[in-house]
């Protein structure tokens, strides 16, 4: 038990960083964390007998968190539909609400896909190897660099246009 | 580093072919300050990444919620004179209708006392206990009058 709470309180920050890069809502980051750890906890023996907890618990934490994201996006899609059309979420109000440059590139980070904005927080705020991230996401390391180059090359496209850089 | 060198890494950098120690490096020269202008638009970017890094899981569990009490009060009395109101209209089932058990008819025969001596010293018990019992009654009548009598006096 000692060596799970160890393990839970060394990469508890990760796992909510992770949560709330893929959910973008603080409160559910909280639940996805909260899902994980008790779904770890029931296999806390499995896990302690896995060469790198750590990935395992990324990995579980990256799908708890898209499915939380789709059935999200399922609820969301069903509410716009009725409630009408929404507003383009670029439009200059919606940019002039984020004014500050951190917030906007958040949301520009936020407009790319899942996969490349995962890879992209696991290199750029983690700081992994392509190897950690290839095992966290299940990608093959070559898929890992194809996505981070595309993630960062989109990033600065993105930025161009929003006149950030 | 040199801008030069920034600008070359930053290539690097987007092209994904940047090592974790340059990307570190290219973090700490657009975190430094002394930023070549040229460059300068890239620094919120890096920027970003380092506030991003410094996110912890907050340490204080959320307040668990309310359970809205008003409202379970509203529901439970509401559930209670459902319940009375149901009792009260329920028809009272007739006694005829209870399921009673049938007494199993007693053989006295068995019981009857057919030797002379026997019945003899039976009905002398039974007379002496009826004089008895019926001697108490009239003893306690007598002394509570007696008590009472004192009370009064």
């Amino acid at each position: 038990m000692d060596h799970f709470t160890h393990l839970i309180h060394s990469v508890r920050d990760r796992l909510y960083r992770l949560a709330l890069r893929v959910v973008n809502d603080a409160d559910e980051a909280q639940d996805v964390v909260q899902d994980v750890l008790v779904k770890s906890w029931n296999k806390r023996e499995e896990i302690a007998r896995l060469d790198n907890p750590p990935a395992w618990l990324m990995r579980m934490t990256q799908h708890q968190a898209i499915d939380r994201l789709r059935a999200g996006q399922v609820r969301s899609a069903r509410e716009r539909e009725a409630a009408g059309p929404d507003l383009d979420p670029r439009t200059p109000y919606r940019l002039a609400a984020s004014s500050d440059s951190l917030s906007h590139i958040h949301r520009i980070i936020q407009q790319l896909p899942t996969d490349q904005r995962t890879v992209l927080h696991l290199r750029e705020v983690e700081g992994m190897e392509y190897r950690e991230i290839a095992e966290v996401t299940r990608l093959s390391p070559e898929q890992v660099k194809v996505y981070l180059h595309r993630g960062r090359t989109r990033l600065r496209t993105l930025l161009r246009q929003e006149n950030i850089a | 580093m040199t801008s030069a060198q920034a600008s070359a890494l930053l290539d690097r950098y987007f092209a994904g072919e940047s090592t974790l120690a340059e990307e570190a490096q290219l973090r700490h020269y657009f975190c430094a300050g002394d930023v070549d202008p040229d460059l300068a638009h890239y620094a919120p970017l890096f920027a970003y990444w380092t506030a991003a890094s410094d996110v912890t899981a907050p340490r204080k569990s959320r307040p668990a919620r309310r359970l809205p009490l008003r409202w379970l009060a509203a529901v439970a009395v509401a559930l209670a004179l459902v319940l009375v109101a149901n009792g009260w209209q329920r028809p009272t089932q007739p006694l005829s209708a209870f399921p009673i058990a049938e007494a199993k008819p007693v053989d006295w025969s068995k019981y009857e006392i057919t030797d002379q001596k026997e019945a003899y010293r039976v009905l002398r018990a039974a007379l002496k206990t009826a004089s008895t019992e019926l001697n108490r009654g009239p003893r306690i009548t007598v002394r509570e009058l007696r008590q009472a009598t004192e009370a009064l006096r």
